[in-house]
């Protein structure tokens, strides 16, 4: 059985990976083989909540550095939380 | 006039050459979320009309060409053309009369068809690859001759994104966003949207296919107070309606602190400073605010450049 990577992106309320969940994505290197997040919407309430469901932390975004404008305008959504779990799956390379 | 799930549409106003401008509120949510919805606005006739020529267009776009571009609003599809119907409908007329200002200018329009069953999605993106901070703005209408229920793909949306500055093609990260919208509604209904909202064309999981035409213009003169005014002075604030001091609950500024579901505190607080911004080059009135943010700043910023 090959071993295979799902990431599964959250941006949080905050920096914090104890924050609410505002947006999500999911990507799935085992083509449906592995367990899938729980089929609700949004997948977990917190980053929190997805690493107690054995998501393992890969990476979060640097703070935003304050615009020279301040009245310049928003960009992306912040605090991109991403994470994977790994699962064996019946893909093959 | 049926209502949006942000608040009323209700309310349009007869004004000069029978068309039907928007009021202050609609303009200040227009502001505040990006687009405003007429439901069912185009008769049943019209759509039936439009849906035949979507299908001649689709099969051979040299037998029904669009107008070239720059062409101005009046000219544009003369009759007998349904996307002229469209245009020319009271409603629509006024709104584009009021977001644009007359005689808008042709950008350039699409017949979009989803066929049956088609599995793959757009990402979501902005339309404009090229885009400046200035708060002027284009519209696009989103028209949709036939019904689209729930669930059977109509365009995904994301209300209150209009006034980031991003990457087109960027935000196709985001394959959920708490808050946005996949279109639904009865046949004849009209979206006008902001030209920097963020959507994606959706899958198709029904047996027919899924017709929706877009057009876009431009503004031609400054977008300043050209709709229905009557209720400008009960909606617009002044400057000093400031949530931690002394604060009014129905100004324009009590929509402009609204919070969509994926805005951060933080973000929602940017936001407000961009409908503030945008609603001071709309009205005119360069003293305009909404708790303080612009005019503290630009109140103690000359201090310190002063020899």
């Amino acid at each position: 059985m090959t071993e295979r990577q799902q990431l599964l992106h959250l941006w949080l309320g905050g920096p914090s990976v104890d924050n609410p969940v505002l947006a999500w994505s999911f990507h799935d290197a085992s083509d449906g083989e592995g367990p899938q997040p729980p089929p609700v919407e949004p997948p977990y309430a917190t980053g929190l909540d997805a690493m107690r469901d054995g998501w393992m932390l890969l990476s979060t975004t640097p703070p935003p550095t304050p615009q020279d404008d301040p009245n310049s305008p928003g960009t992306y959504i912040d605090h991109e939380f991403l994470f994977e779990r790994r699962v064996t799956g019946a893909s093959t390379l | 006039m049926e209502q949006t799930e942000f608040g009323a549409t209700a309310a349009v106003t007869s004004a000069a050459d029978d068309v039907k401008l928007l009021t202050t509120r609609q303009m200040a949510e227009f502001v505040r979320d990006g687009f405003l919805e007429f439901p069912s606005v185009i008769d049943a006739d019209t759509n039936a009309s439009a849906l035949a020529e979507m299908e001649r267009r689709h099969r051979d776009r040299e037998s029904s060409p669009p107008p070239d571009t720059l062409t101005p609003l009046s000219q544009c599809y003369p009759d007998p053309s349904p996307f002229g119907l469209v245009l020319r409908n009271p409603t629509i007329a006024g709104a584009i009369r009021s977001l644009l200002g007359p005689e808008p200018a042709f950008d350039h329009d699409w017949t979009h068809r989803i066929e049956p069953h088609w599995p793959h999605q757009q990402q979501l993106h902005v339309d404009a690859k090229q885009d400046s901070d200035v708060p002027s703005f284009d519209i696009q209408l989103f028209y949709f001759p036939h019904d689209v229920g729930q669930a059977e793909g109509g365009t995904r949306f994301v209300p209150g994104t209009h006034l980031r500055r991003v990457e087109p093609g960027e935000v196709g990260r985001y394959q959920h966003i708490l808050g946005e919208r996949r279109f639904s509604g009865p046949a004849g209904t009209v979206v006008a949207m902001h030209h920097g909202m963020w959507h994606a064309g959706q899958r198709n999981p029904v047996d027919r296919p899924r017709w929706m035409h877009k057009y876009r213009f431009n503004p031609t003169i400054p977008q300043v107070r050209h709709w229905d005014l009557s209720d400008f002075t009960d909606i617009h604030n002044d400057p000093v309606d400031h949530m931690f001091a002394t604060m009014r609950d129905d100004t324009a500024a009590t929509m402009f602190r609204f919070r969509h579901k994926w805005m951060t505190i933080s973000a929602s607080r940017i936001e407000t400073v961009q409908r503030a911004r945008l609603w001071r080059y709309l009205t005119g009135d360069e003293t305009y605010d909404v708790d303080y943010y612009l005019g503290r700043i630009e109140r103690r910023d000359p201090l310190a450049r002063t020899p």
